[in-house]
């Protein structure tokens, strides 16, 4: 639920003013680049989607039922660009080169170890890559994940399940993982 | 689910790693916030965009006429020869390398020798990839097919999944060959088909010749594109990356 000064600024934003609604986004601005590089793996592309994402949320603004949290609602925007992003790849720009492999040390095992995690986590479907960022990456409730996702809760626990399973032979403590 | 070790390890792969966005990041939205048009004046805004396409439209179909009209140079062939010609190439089987080990798919680089990067290994005919369109069923793009200026001739291109045995799909104009299934694209029911036939052009021009396409495939996997025309043969292969 909105607290009243955001419903008013969200008043504001629906009227047209793009100030209230900058308001509103910036505390976003942080999460929404934080999931998109968690899907994309690139800045450029991340700092991308997340303006991208404004600019349809500024424009979608009147979609926004009053009673539901802008933020799950803003990153199920942001979500649905990366997904498009990451299917555009296949014809647009083939990546020649991951930027992280280039720092890495193949003597460090933290590094290389992470590398391994990082390749699993590009491999996994983009609906479960998003339920891992979301929830452990940035933090989110599962309520809010599932609104994210258009889904339930329950629901959004059992992909949650079902993405950690995949990733499990690649986590470093097996005992850590239900 | 999992602990805090793991956690932590999860974020360090997919998210620290990245930093903090730009610090112009916000000022950058905010900004393009300001520039954007309001929802209000978007109607106004789209009749304004739909006016000018129109006005750009009309004037090259005037200028084309113009050029037609003007040029002297070799007759194009004539619609029995490219039906000939056509005929043959479809003929041709396809012949699409196979997986690598491992199952790996042996994606094609970009061919950097021309003006921008585009697909192909050889030419004269390069694809160039488009934004992603939501279609019900399937991964659709708006791409662009290319034509070097010193290729006149026909083309054609057909795929297929090397992983599997899904074909690629074209529509519009220019989408040829069996019929192979409707999807509602942007709202519109389109028909699509296996095949894409690039036409001939005029014996005489620098330019490069181009055409925008609607094609797609119906899942992510690996992807042979085979081009033919009389005079060459060429392939490419991408990876369509799982969306979901």
């Amino acid at each position: 639920m909105l607290d009243p000064l955001t419903l008013d600024q969200l008043q504001d934003a629906r009227s047209g003013d793009a100030t209230a609604f900058g308001d509103l986004i910036a505390p976003l601005v942080h999460p929404a680049y934080q999931l998109a590089v968690g899907m994309l793996q690139d800045t450029t592309e991340a700092e991308d989607v997340v303006q991208e994402a404004c600019l349809a949320a500024w424009r979608k603004l009147g979609q926004l039922r009053a009673a539901t949290s802008l933020r799950p609602w803003f990153l199920a925007i942001v979500a649905s660009r990366c997904r498009r992003a990451r299917r555009s790849r296949w014809l647009s720009v083939i990546k020649q080169s991951d930027p992280l492999a280039i720092v890495a040390d193949a003597n460090d095992p933290s590094v290389t170890v992470a590398a391994d995690l990082r390749l699993a986590c590009r491999r996994l479907p983009h609906a479960e890559l998003l339920v891992l960022t979301l929830y452990y990456c940035l933090d989110l409730p599962l309520d809010e994940v599932g609104t994210a996702l258009g889904i339930s809760r329950e629901a959004a626990k059992s992909r949650l399940y079902r993405a950690v399973r995949k990733l499990r032979p690649m986590l470093e403590d097996p005992r850590g993982i239900s | 689910m999992i602990d805090e070790r793991n956690r932590r390890r999860l974020r360090q792969a997919l998210v620290e790693p990245f930093g903090p966005p730009s610090p112009e990041l916000e000022r950058i939205m905010l900004a393009s916030l300001e520039r954007s048009p309001v929802r209000r004046t978007s109607t106004r805004v789209l009749a304004l965009a739909v006016f000018l396409v129109f006005m750009a439209l009309a004037a090259s179909i005037a200028l084309a006429g113009h050029v037609l009209r003007d040029n002297s140079g070799p007759a194009s062939p004539s619609p029995q020869q490219v039906a000939k010609e056509l005929a043959q190439l479809r003929q041709r089987p396809l012949n699409l390398p196979a997986l690598g080990p491992n199952g790996t798919c042996p994606e094609t680089p970009l061919n950097q020798t021309v003006s921008r990067p585009l697909y192909a290994n050889h030419g004269p005919i390069y694809g160039e990839g488009g934004p992603e369109v939501t279609g019900d069923h399937g991964y659709y793009y708006h791409v662009t097919w290319l034509s070097d200026a010193k290729y006149k001739g026909l083309a054609l291109v057909r795929g297929r999944r090397l992983d599997g045995a899904e074909q690629i799909i074209f529509a519009g104009p220019l989408a040829a060959g069996s019929f192979v299934t409707t999807d509602t694209i942007g709202g519109t029911s389109t028909r699509f088909f296996d095949e894409l036939v690039l036409p001939p052009g005029p014996q005489s021009g620098s330019a490069w010749r181009q055409w925008p396409v609607l094609q797609g495939v119906p899942s992510a996997g690996c992807y042979g594109f085979q081009l033919d025309g009389p005079v060459f043969h060429d392939f490419f292969v991408v990876n369509v990356a799982p969306g979901g």
